[in-house]
């Protein structure tokens, strides 16, 4: 007992040097009495000095009894190599509290110290904390792991953008060869026309392959002007209500000779009453003739095309099934993407820009409609379901069955004078050789300066006139027109190029009673004469019902 | 430099194998996992044999080491190295941590240190027992870098230092798993060991 308390005091002397440091520092005779307990770990562990000297630390940290420790601070006690023991594989060797709870990490390192007589060795312990490292590291660790999964974020978005990019181009691309396409025929039977050489019975021909390939072509600016409006967000709608019957009805008119062509049957289902919709008729139209194209044009010879329209409940049910070729399951989450073409061999092989889904779905969506396809493979038809909402409230009044097609063969402007306005010379041969067709005396002005000359000379009936010409305009022509007071009131029509629907609100601002995109379709131009002219189109025939309106009541 | 005959090799590598064996022991008490430490080569380089060596082996790939100095009759440096991929594996295996786990950088050096420690607190052991003399310690202390790098502090003027290359297998057996870690001597009276080895090898100097 007197040789442990001269040697716990002159321990305190040889060790007292320990209380300085920012260590936990204790050091063990081989019996595991402790010899020393500096400051630091009395600050940790709570337990004071005068509590654990002398003392086995077994008594307060039993763990040390245990065959692991014992058998390595054996080694330390026999002057062995330093011993590291670390917080992972011994958590808390003497443990020290956090005031927040879980305790001080720690990494222990136990050297030997020859004792001061005989040829003993006493353990010293050195515990450092490493509790701010350790969480400091982990914090270093989270802001880099983010910042890589940021940066992996930017590369993904990166390669995204490229890889749109990459669509568009390819898309460009398609475009310019569809674009071209139709040119070939048309420029090439034009210069043999010009140039005398046609028999005249190859002249039909080739007239109607100029027009088959301008009408095709329009086809696809059209189809390119809707998806930029689109894409932009530009493209509005004019609100109206209609029936799809009447639409239904319209655009089967417009795919029925191609059907025919083809022998394919075409059955009909209407299930009236069809309740009344709100809706853009040329809009609905062109969804609705894009869908039945798209079945015609798909589906092979003597194949068989079903329409089904039907109310049900809230909404109104359009499906179109057929027979063709149908849809590989992997491309159908694809068939409505702008610029994703199904296999471009098939594109191809077919024609056109396959925009016509694209299109179609976001003018459905435009009207809170939707539009679904289901397909039970390649090879075994397709069936497209347009389903539109009802609007709410009850009413009764004129629904409009849009683009209902004439027969040309009774159309007349007898007695009609038209004032043909348009830098164009092709053009304005053009217009008066097609309404002098129809019966209508022409008189054309190759500027609007002329146009005022003529018009004062011969009152016509109707001005019909362009919208982009050098010097004065068309806007600014009619406003001209309506400054005279005779011609205040004048039928006048714009025909333009340009056909967005901002430059349609600004012809019927500027005085136009009606606007019509070039190319126009010469029926439509001349039914939009006649009824400007005559109030509605006049027909030879008087037991035909005049076209494009009806009086429908919906409850 | 003093080579060392056949019998000299197996009598050192015999005596680390011993010092190893224990290190064994104490890892498989601290983990529970039959761990099998054996080293079934020791061969002798100079400095740049020893670089050439271990680039051939590993490339210029990062090692963790644990580096303990020692003085005595003879003096030097044993130092334990880890390549990545075995360490990973130690690691994971010892600790429980899976190797990509977020926290496997601070459990690293800790365990690294202490498994390090470990085996070549086995082998001084054993090799201070066969020199019958007590050496003095340093603080072991843990380094992480390329080959180039960790020889580099042997650089300085020993050019007489000769290296002891030891290449471990760890096998864990019910894991099925293998590794490497390579301890190297550098030993600056390598003649006292020449000596001791003799000595217990019976041969008269």
């Amino acid at each position: 007992m007197t040789r442990s308390t001269d040697e716990l005091q002159s321990a305190q002397a040889q060790f007292a040097l320990l209380d300085q440091i920012p260590l936990g520092n204790c050091v063990l005779r081989a019996d595991y009495a402790v010899l020393f307990w500096n400051s630091c770990l009395e600050e940790w562990t709570k337990i004071p000095k005068q509590d654990i000297l002398g003392k086995s630390i077994t008594e307060f940290f039993s763990h040390f009894g245990q065959p692991t420790y014992v058998h390595r601070f054996q080694q330390i006690f026999q002057g062995g190599v330093p011993t590291i023991f670390s917080s992972q594989f011994h958590k808390h060797l003497i443990p020290a509290p956090l005031p927040q709870g879980g305790n001080r990490i720690q990494h222990t390192t136990v050297t030997a110290i020859a004792a001061p007589e005989g040829d003993e060795f006493y353990a010293l312990l050195s515990i450092q904390d490493v509790t701010d490292l350790t969480t400091q590291a982990q914090g270093y660790r989270k802001m880099r792991d983010q910042a890589i999964a940021e940066s992996e974020e930017r590369r993904r978005a990166q390669e995204e953008a490229e890889a749109a990019n990459r669509v568009k181009d390819e898309f460009l691309a398609v475009v310019s060869h569809e674009l071209r396409t139709p040119l070939n025929p048309i420029l090439g039977w034009a210069r043999l026309l010009q140039s005398g050489k046609v028999s005249p019975a190859a002249v039909n021909n080739a007239l109607a392959t100029i027009e088959r390939n301008a009408q095709l072509q329009a086809q696809l600016i059209d189809d390119l002007l809707d998806v930029s409006r689109i894409l932009s967000g530009k493209l509005h709608l004019d609100w109206q209500t209609i029936n799809l019957s009447f639409v239904v009805h319209a655009a089967l008119e417009t795919v029925h000779l191609a059907a025919e062509a083809k022998s394919l049957s075409i059955q009909l289902h209407i299930e009236e009453p069809i309740a009344a919709i709100k809706g853009d008729p040329t809009r609905l139209q062109q969804v609705v003739w894009n869908l039945l194209s798209n079945a015609v044009k798909f589906t092979p010879e003597n194949g068989r095309i079903e329409i089904y329209l039907d109310t049900t409940g809230v909404e109104v049910q359009l499906r179109i099934s057929d027979t063709g070729k149908g849809i590989p399951s992997d491309f159908i989450p694809y068939v409505f993407d702008s610029f994703r073409q199904a296999d471009s061999t098939t594109t191809r092989a077919i024609g056109g820009l396959g925009l016509g889904l694209s299109i179609t779905r976001h003018l459905v969506e435009l009207h809170g409609g939707t539009l679904k396809v289901a397909s039970p493979g390649e090879n075994q038809g397709s069936t497209f379901t347009l389903r539109l909402p009802i609007p709410k409230e009850a009413y009764s009044e004129v629904v409009i069955a849009s683009g209902a097609s004439v027969d040309s063969d009774i159309l007349t402007l007898e007695g009609a004078h038209v004032l043909v306005v348009d830098d164009d010379t092709d053009t304005r041969t053009f217009l008066a050789f097609l309404l002098q067709g129809y019966g209508a005396e022409v008189t054309l002005a190759a500027s609007a300066v002329d146009a005022i000359v003529a018009l004062k000379h011969i009152h016509p009936d109707i001005l019909l006139s362009d919208l982009g010409m050098p010097d004065v305009d068309g806007y600014m022509l009619i406003q001209q027109v309506r400054l005279l007071p005779e011609f205040e009131h004048l039928p006048a029509i714009a025909l333009t190029a340009y056909a967005a629907e901002t430059t349609q609100q600004q012809v019927l601002a500027a005085g136009f009673q009606k606007h019509i995109a070039k190319p126009a379709d010469p029926t439509m131009l001349v039914v939009a004469i006649a009824e400007q002219v005559f109030g509605s189109s006049r027909m030879r025939s008087d037991t035909r019902q005049s076209a494009g309106f009806c009086q429908e009541s919906v409850a | 430099m003093r080579s060392l005959s056949a019998d000299q090799l197996d009598a050192l590598q015999e005596f680390i194998n011993i010092g190893v064996g224990r290190a064994a022991g104490i890892l498989n008490e601290m983990t529970d996992c039959r761990i099998l430490l054996k080293i079934p080569l020791i061969e002798v380089f100079d400095i740049a044999q020893l670089q050439q060596k271990l680039k051939e082996r590993f490339n210029s790939g990062y090692f963790s080491t644990v580096r303990l100095g020692f003085a005595g009759q003879f003096s030097g440096t044993a130092e334990l190295l880890f390549p990545t991929e075995s360490a990973s594996t130690l690691i994971s295996v010892l600790t429980g941590e899976a190797p990509d786990s977020p926290d496997l950088d601070a459990v690293k050096i800790g365990t690294l240190s202490e498994i390090g420690n470990i085996v070549i607190n086995g082998v001084m052991g054993s090799i201070s027992n066969l020199l019958s003399q007590h050496l003095r310690y340093a603080i072991p202390i843990y380094l992480e870098d390329t080959i180039q790098n960790l020889l580099l502090h042997n650089q300085r003027g020993h050019n007489a230092t000769v290296f002891l290359l030891a290449q471990t297998r760890f096998e864990i057996k019910q894991l099925k798993v293998i590794g490497d870690i390579i301890l190297i001597f550098e030993v600056s009276s390598f003649d006292a060991l020449i000596e001791a080895i003799d000595r217990e090898l019976g041969v008269p100097s």
